[in-house]
């Protein structure tokens, strides 16, 4: 034992040149900021004030027990598990209609053209979609048409549809990634698996369900988790279509610390608000994690 | 800070649509507003009386859209450096903008609306009115060069016999704090030539804003629109509210977010406006 530990120390001193700069990087652009953000977020507010004086749990206090925070967790909630679980639905089902063997080209166009929601910018994703979804704008219009919808209804404007509406443009933008995810991880399924079930007799629902989805599973899982820690925190989206609004019906945990942040100018609540959410998406990395590591 | 040059904000109307509908002259009181934005309104057609904005991400349309009212009955938002609005001239503002509001009048969408979709509307003529910067005036023509559109001051209830208000937004010029006085002397050179009548009026001229000076006389060059905005300009009162107050946004947002309940049924107008007041008062006065 005593040996092996000095073995090991001898390693790592030689393996520390190499993974030196990284772990400097690390430290200087994560650690040091989240410590900073976490100690910021236990004084009474910073940046706009010459002193800070320490104020402990106060600001998280607060939070907890402010009406805002229940309702923007729940509706980040929704809106997380919603993406995620359409992103996957909805990527599963363009991937195996692109892992089709038909014509290279007509593939490769169609690759391209599912894939463009994901290299919009969040900022052209919300324009475009305002437009799209504006009362007087051309959704409404094909539903008028269809005789679906008798009035010119506000979907971003009304906080009944606002949230479904919001999550609706998520999941066209975010769909490409586990598609293509996905899509890899099918053209990664050995040939043999599906001929061994073809000869045993099952037909394609079987082969779905017996074959395609076990095979699939280790990636569904960790770019399910991955997806959701990305949703669970996104901003852009959601502040350039409705800004939380109407109401507090698309309040979201990241639109709520913009607001303390910048048009409230609470910095150290903002702070605490912000190692909440990192509390929570560091319980989904766990999650990721313990998933990578039995993989491996 | 002084203002260089300045905006206000009047009710811009289209004359065609007004005229379509048997009117020759903008409304001048509540009341004649609300009886000409129900003849021009036909929803089959997508055509409304107004278009609002009370979009939570910028939340300007609180100045604009409700304060413009609020002051044209006589009512400032900010009374002796407190806050002012749980008064009867705010329940009957906020009141008379839900009725038009619940009665279809409003182009749908008011709570997700950003103002340049509100131009937008304006300038496709799918409203008769909106209440916006006269910077826009520019920028309406320059999109739709045929629309044959007007400015007036925002109407007040029919009872108001006051002056007519405005909301007014100026590119402001100071001396910094922190200039020695040496510098403060300079600078101050520098301001008096920048305000002086003749300058005052050039800048005006060429930046199709009002004058920082009231005693300049800009020549807009005949412009119809320019003149009737000046004229605004100097009879109106005019407000630059919360100018200064490191909260504004929040202020303008913590209203907006209270009139998105209102319009969505959930409190009445006497609510709302005593909710604003309530926040307005922590927030400015920092009462619990």
């Amino acid at each position: 034992m005593h040996r092996f530990n000095r073995l090991t120390w001898r390693q790592t001193s030689r393996s520390l040149p190499f993974i030196g700069p990284a772990m400097v990087l690390l430290l200087v652009l994560m650690l040091y900021p989240m410590i900073s953000v976490i100690i910021n977020s236990t004084v009474d507010n910073y940046i706009v004030v010459d002193d800070s004086n320490w104020v402990g749990l106060e600001h998280y206090r607060t939070i907890l027990s402010g009406s805002v925070f229940p309702r923007a967790f729940f509706n980040t909630s929704v809106f997380t598990v919603f993406s995620v679980a359409f992103h996957l639905v909805v990527g599963f089902i363009f991937a195996q209609l692109l892992n089709y063997p038909i014509n290279r080209r007509v593939q490769s166009l169609f690759r391209v053209i599912l894939i463009l929601p994901w290299i919009f910018t969040a900022a052209v994703v919300a324009v475009g979609w305002r437009l799209l979804l504006n009362p007087l704008g051309i959704v409404n219009y094909v539903l008028q048409s269809m005789g679906l919808l008798t009035s010119y209804f506000p979907w971003f404007g009304a906080s009944e549809t606002a949230l479904g509406a919001l999550i609706v443009v998520n999941i066209w933008r975010g769909y490409p990634f586990i598609m293509v995810s996905l899509l890899a991880g099918l053209q990664g399924i050995p040939k043999v698996l599906y001929e061994a079930a073809e000869i045993d007799g099952a037909n394609v629902r079987q082969r779905l369900l017996h074959v395609t989805i076990p095979q699939l599973m280790p990636v569904i899982l960790s770019i399910g988790l991955l997806d959701a820690i990305w949703t669970f925190r996104l901003f852009p989206l959601v502040w350039l279509t409705t800004g939380g609004g109407p109401g507090r019906s698309t309040e979201t945990l990241s639109t709520y610390t913009y607001k303390i942040a910048f048009n409230r100018y609470e910095f150290a609540e903002a702070a605490a608000m912000a190692v909440i959410i990192l509390v929570c998406t560091m319980l989904l990395s766990v999650l990721y994690i313990r998933r990578q590591r039995m993989i491996q | 800070m002084l203002p260089v040059v300045s905006f206000v904000y009047p009710l811009f109307y289209n004359i065609d649509m007004l005229e379509e509908a048997g009117y020759d002259s903008p409304p001048e009181t509540r009341e004649e507003f609300r009886e000409m934005a129900e003849a021009v309104t036909n929803a089959d057609e997508g055509r409304y009386g107004w278009s609002i904005m009370l979009d939570l991400g910028q939340p300007t349309g609180v100045p604009t859209d409700i304060f413009g009212w609020y002051w044209n009955a006589g009512y400032d938002v900010m009374e002796d450096g407190q806050p002012n609005l749980d008064t009867t001239g705010m329940v009957e503002t906020l009141q008379f903008i839900n009725d038009l509001q619940q009665d279809g009048l409003i182009v749908p969408g008011a709570l997700s609306r950003s103002e340049p979709e509100k131009l937008e509307e304006f300038v496709n003529e799918r409203t008769a009115f909106m209440v916006s910067s006269t910077a826009h005036i520019a920028m309406i023509r320059d999109r739709n060069p045929d629309l044959n559109f007007g400015i007036a001051p925002v109407p007040g209830p029919s009872d108001y016999d006051g002056p007519p208000a405005s909301r007014v937004v100026g590119w402001d010029i100071g001396i910094s704090g922190g200039a020695s006085e040496a510098e403060a002397d300079a600078a101050w050179k520098v301001i008096e030539y920048i305000m002086g009548p003749d300058v005052s009026a050039f800048i005006a001229e060429n930046a199709n804003a009002l004058p920082g000076n009231l005693t300049a006389s800009p020549d807009f060059g005949g412009s119809e629109m320019h003149e009737s905005a000046y004229s605004i300009y100097q009879e109106a009162d005019l407000y630059s509210p919360l100018v200064g107050l490191p909260d504004t946004q929040d202020l303008q947002r913590l209203f907006a977010e209270e009139v998105h309940a209102l319009f969505e049924g959930e409190q009445t107008a006497e609510e709302t406006a005593a909710a604003a007041q309530e926040h307005w008062n922590s927030i400015i006065l920092g009462d619990d």
